[in-house]
């Protein structure tokens, strides 16, 4: 239940963002693109980032 | 064409970092290569021989050392730099403009470094994926899953703010310099020149779930760590949120500081940066750490005025007992002298000077970093449990391992200001 609030609130403002790019005349999504994909590269690059250092530690710490 | 002149020397000036690093740079930068190397072999000795290595033990002792102390500050030190920049934002704030991206800067390294610090305190870092894994079955009651959350979110905000609000600079550099301007090609993808006040906007909403992730980071998930345990004497308190908040505002704040004065003086930015800005942060430094004098004093009343055994036990261990040189040399000298002189500034303004804002700022992070310590510690040498009364002094790969990451934030740091422009190089 916290984790959806704590995703809610920082999402809201993110979401308000990018209506207010979509309701303006004229439209362009350009810049929220870039941000999404920024947000959305740096989730999975945290997510390898993480699965490739335990990968690489593992060969280090005695089993 | 003497207005375009003048633009052109300021902004010569304030792309001075970028155009040359001398001998003292590169031997600074090798000396914290060189803490850095020696921490990671400690950390390698650590991996391979356990955390027996260090003085954290369980039941007897504590389990928990200096390195979640490290994490906590480095992660309380993450807001100062984008609460300034939201301020900036949101508020208007001109006044803090000059010194916005360098706290911005802060943050992402201080975060960073946060993160290393809950990795080296793991006995087994290699399951770190596990909180990915099992993200969605903890997050719903985990305190420590909210925090690896929101430090993640957090990151990815903060490195998408400083990339999108950089890259008008990036765009007019991108020419003058050679490998860097490939790089800044490579992160000018799908610029326009229109796309300025696009952005400006963006950073606008951005700022509002920056400001939130700051409360909720230092005056939620961080404190619950510790507020949320009953079985820990010393810890389980409502009063967490805001004490750690208030925390986290004033070291951040005096980091930004330091930094600050540090680059104003060492390229000479005097007539960029004015006194009046380390004037306001100053006063607003000694209030919150003022504040914060006032919130330690009703924990330790609460502590010692019928507190059930346990409390007391944890108290006097702070107020009278081994620990008692130390957290008395920290209240009266990190904290309560540089508050009088940070509001004495106010008072008698021809005792100010950013150089001694700077000192005094620096004085209160060395304190901050050990209340800290006086937070996460004397907690677990007092169990509720009966086990006998713990003591700790961190082994030489403990501190050696705190000194490397303390290097490599200062070092991430330098090697950014030559590389991106530190300040905002262009002229409204």
């Amino acid at each position: 239940m916290i984790g959806i609030i704590v995703i809610a609130v920082v999402v809201i403002p993110v979401v308000v963002l990018i209506l207010e790019f979509v309701l303006e005349k004229p439209r362009t999504f350009r810049i929220p693109s870039l941000f999404l994909g920024s947000v959305v590269a740096q989730i999975v690059g945290v997510v390898v980032l993480m699965a490739l250092m335990g990968a690489l530690l593992g060969l280090l710490i005695p089993q | 064409m003497i207005r375009r002149t003048t633009i052109d020397q300021h902004e010569e000036s304030l792309l001075k970092p970028l155009l040359s690093a001398g001998k003292p740079y590169l031997a600074f930068c090798a000396a914290l290569l060189l803490i850095v190397l020696w921490a990671g072999y400690a950390w390698v000795l650590q991996l391979t021989g356990g955390l027996g290595i260090t003085a954290m033990r369980t039941p007897v002792g504590p389990a928990w050392g200096i390195y979640i102390v490290n994490f906590v500050f480095f992660a309380s030190m993450a807001h100062g730099g984008m609460a300034i920049s939201a301020a900036v934002h949101l508020l208007k704030a001109e006044k803090f403009k000059p010194i916005a991206r360098m706290g911005e800067v802060l943050t992402i390294v201080s975060l960073a470094m946060a993160g290393l610090s809950i990795i080296i305190d793991m006995g087994r870092p290699d399951r770190a994926f596990n909180m990915i894994r099992f993200w969605p079955e903890r997050v719903g009651t985990s305190p420590l899953t909210w925090d690896v959350t929101v430090i993640v979110l957090y990151l990815v905000l903060s490195l998408s703010f400083l990339w999108l609000t950089m890259r008008r600079d990036l765009a007019r550099l991108a020419k003058r310099f050679g490998l860097r301007g490939r790089l800044y090609n490579l992160l000018l993808i799908g610029y326009k020149a229109d796309e300025d006040k696009k952005v400006d906007r963006l950073a606008f909403w951005l700022s509002i779930a920056i400001v939130i992730l700051i409360v909720m980071l230092s005056g939620g998930v961080i404190p619950w760590i510790f507020g949320l345990i009953p079985a820990q004497a010393g810890w389980f308190s409502a009063m967490a949120g805001p004490y750690f908040l208030t925390a986290a505002l004033a070291s951040s704040l005096a980091a930004v500081i330091v930094v600050a004065v540090l680059l104003r003086k060492i390229y000479h930015w005097e007539d960029y940066i004015k006194p009046e800005t380390f004037k306001s942060l100053g006063i607003l430094l000694g209030v919150i750490t003022g504040f914060y004098v006032y919130l330690t004093f009703a924990e330790q009343l609460t502590a010692n005025y019928a507190a059930p055994h346990p409390e007391l036990a944890v108290s006097e261990l702070l107020m009278t007992g081994e620990l008692a040189p130390l957290y008395w040399t920290m209240i009266i000298g990190g904290f309560v002298f540089p508050v009088l002189m940070l509001v004495g500034q106010t008072l008698r303004p021809r005792l100010f000077s950013p150089t001694r804002t700077a000192i005094y700022a620096g004085v209160l992070i060395i304190a901050f970093w050990l209340k800290r310590f006086f937070i996460v510690i004397p907690s677990l040498l007092r169990p509720l449990l009966p086990f006998p009364n713990g003591s700790y002094t961190p082994t030489w790969v403990e501190w050696s391992i705190i000194a490397g990451t303390v290097a490599a934030a200062v070092l991430l740091y330098a090697i950014f200001i030559k590389v991106f422009p530190i300040v905002e190089a262009h002229k409204e």
